[in-house]
């Protein structure tokens, strides 16, 4: 009798997430989908509110990253007040958004990696969950888990420093910041403080980090190169000379073998490049380059994606990195999905010497935090999330109030190769096999995890979320059932 | 006379999304009102670096929304997780604990007070009924942050923990 299994929600991705396979009777995989409710209603909700609002209203859309949909929201209204695309702010406008942004892919990226990713490669796919999370890490690896720990709290205050607060930050506005960087602050980025260790020390860590993940990879080959592989097209925005840019640049796109298909456009002009596909079973929809069309022209976002695009980074210890990185595939394309978490280490490490060097930048504390134009109706921002490519667009009316919004964020340009990857991983674990073990379940979630998929589910009081894996045949009787809570 | 203990209060929420922000909006609310040597602290969600926030203290007030089947506020002791469930990146107060057991060696005792919540959508402000259970818990947060001072973190028992609550509660209602 054919089966559906379903997994719901996926364990350690933020808010609600539900995978469904498809098996035959012969136990083959048929088909996956991987499910998640996007919350769009936040566009319909800004509509009306003046736009000068928006880089903190936009904030509730996530308690994880609300610093990346901050600065998009001030990046795009930057536009609407007259202060360029991009390069027409001040120097201590742009270096304050700076560091707050790497302040933040600091901190993310550490989460993920140390959080998420390194709890089933130090314990492996198939380990018992309950050693398989954080704590797990810090029972067998416990320096490793208070350098994560020391690290994370430095991205945040950073954060704290930069944006003024830890919720509802307001240090970007439309057309610069709020603030600037007091010395006692930037001393204490430099030296740290009790319970926050100096940016040299992060800096080392974050290189220990990498080879950490080198070492892991020297050990167990085949399974971070196959695990979850698959070819794709890869999109980020890159800085107009081809660096890594995580805040501000260009859109390029290449295709799994290094071919130029979207040639370092102008992302005010997204539109004529972008599309979103809308397909029945899911609310969330699907982008791809219409140069290409809906067919193939799906692409990936996020770390990844960024070293494939990217020319070389403009810091030293992590373009060595990148060589080495960009070596092991002759210089292509990297298709390998878990290589996104050796991707992220580079690029933590690359946050961290921003942050090193913006830090004795003298331009932080200077008094022109603000400039203004010729008011435009219409403005769009982009920025490298810890996750990916976020597009927020916005126009307004002549009374000032914002009329249309469209956000992608990141989990949605991965949205396709997400659904690839637990296809990939589905066909080659639990395919063809009669019993359907905890351990094949987890290998889906891995394949999902290394994406860090962001559900947009800020809510999290208690009760809300528990974790549900449910078998059930096709027509939605439940088989079986497992909570963990 | 020794020094009074060195206590934390950890309200967590998103005020974005209308009661899921009680904790914070407590938080926020007490924190004119505390003595020397009691912090606090709030966020959108707790995370494990908040281990080396509460591992130093003599005791830890955590304070969040919740959904659970009650009505008003409850408050109770935390003890550590055995088994760690939490999403992509939240962890609960006694994932918390757990982690600084397994990360530092020692715990602070703690307790968590929660608010029922009644409505999550996407706005900021609570909802009457929840505002009116953050009355409630208003009261009950300094009520033991007194006692503690006073008494030392040993000497709340679950009696006195309902004790706190009735007070909260009994307040509420000769405000209603």
């Amino acid at each position: 009798m054919p089966r559906k299994i379903t997994i719901e929600p996926v364990t350690r991705v933020e808010g609600h997430g539900k995978v469904t396979l498809i098996l035959d009777d012969n136990n083959n995989l048929t088909q996956s989908r991987l499910h998640i409710v996007e919350f769009r209603g936040f566009e319909r909700f800004v509509q009306g509110r003046p736009f000068w609002e928006a880089p903190v209203l936009v904030q509730r859309l996530c308690g994880i990253c609300p610093v990346s949909h901050h600065l998009a929201a001030a990046k795009a209204l930057d536009v609407i007040v007259g202060a360029g695309t991009g390069n027409g702010l001040t120097r201590v406008g742009e270096k304050m958004r700076r560091l707050m942004h790497y302040g933040q892919i600091l901190q993310s990226h550490t989460l993920h990696f140390f959080h998420l990713a390194s709890p089933d490669l130090l314990f492996g796919v198939d380990a018992d969950p309950l050693i398989r999370n954080v704590i797990g890490v810090a029972m067998k690896h416990k320096e490793l888990a208070v350098r994560a720990v020391l690290m994370r709290k430095y991205g945040q205050e950073i954060i704290r420093i930069t944006a003024g607060k830890k919720i509802h930050g307001t240090g970007a506005i439309p057309g610069g910041i709020n603030k600037n960087l007091s010395i006692a602050e930037r001393d204490l980025g430099i030296k740290g403080a009790e319970g926050i260790p100096s940016i040299d020390t992060i800096v080392s860590w974050a290189s220990d980090a990498v080879e950490l993940f080198k070492d892991y990879h020297a050990k167990h080959r085949d399974f971070i190169d196959s695990f979850g592989a698959f070819d794709s097209n890869h999109l980020s925005l890159v800085r107009s000379d081809g660096a890594l840019d995580l805040y501000h640049g260009v859109l390029r796109a290449v295709d799994a073998g290094g071919k130029r298909i979207l040639n370092d456009v102008d992302y005010q002009d997204y539109l004529s490049h972008i599309a979103e596909e809308v397909r029945p079973w899911t609310y969330m929809k699907f982008p791809y380059l219409t140069a290409i069309g809906k067919e193939n022209g799906w692409y990936r976002v996020g770390p990844l994606a960024r070293l494939n695009t990217c020319d070389f980074i403009p810091s030293k210890l992590a373009q060595r990195e990148f060589e080495i990185f960009k070596s092991y595939t002759n210089g292509k394309p990297n298709n390998m999905s878990m290589h996104m978490h050796w991707a992220r280490l580079i690029e933590n490490l690359h946050a961290a010497e921003v942050i090193r060097e913006l830090l004795s930048d003298p331009d932080l504390q200077n008094d022109d935090l603000v400039v203004k134009g010729t008011k435009n109706f219409e403005g769009v921002g982009l920025l490298e999330a810890p996750r990916g490519t976020l597009f927020h667009h916005y126009r307004i009316d002549k009374n000032d109030l914002i009329t249309m919004c469209n956000l992608i964020v990141s989990t949605t340009n991965n949205n396709e190769p997400m659904n690839r990857a637990v296809h990939e991983v589905a066909a080659a674990t639990i395919s063809g096999k009669a019993e359907v073990t905890e351990g094949m379940l987890n290998g889906v979630e891995v394949a999902i995890r290394a994406y860090d998929p962001c559900l947009s589910c800020a809510t999290h009081a208690v009760g809300k979320m528990p974790l549900e894996i449910a078998i059930e045949d096709l027509n939605g009787v439940v088989l079986d059932r497992k909570t963990r809570n | 006379m020794g020094d009074p203990p060195r206590m934390i209060i950890c309200g967590f929420g998103n005020p974005g999304r209308e009661d899921d922000g009680a904790g914070v909006a407590v938080a926020q609310r007490i924190e004119e009102q505390l003595p020397a040597g009691t912090t606090v602290q709030y966020d959108y969600q707790l995370n494990v670096e908040d281990a080396l926030a509460v591992v130093d203290k003599d005791a830890v007030l955590f304070i969040d929304a919740s959904v659970g089947e009650f009505e008003g506020t409850r408050l109770s002791e935390v003890t550590p997780e055995t088994v760690i469930n939490y999403s992509t990146h939240a962890m609960t107060p006694g994932g918390i604990l757990r982690a600084c057991e397994e990360l530092y060696g020692r715990r602070p005792p703690a307790w968590l007070l929660e608010i029922k919540g009644h409505s999550w959508e996407l706005r900021e402000g609570l909802s009457a009924r929840t505002a009116k259970n953050c009355d409630a818990a208003l009261r009950i947060t300094a009520k033991i942050v007194h006692f503690i001072r006073r008494n030392g973190p040993a000497a709340v028992t679950s009696t006195i923990l309902k004790e706190m609550m009735q007070y909260g509660e009994e307040k509420n209602s000769h405000n209603r």
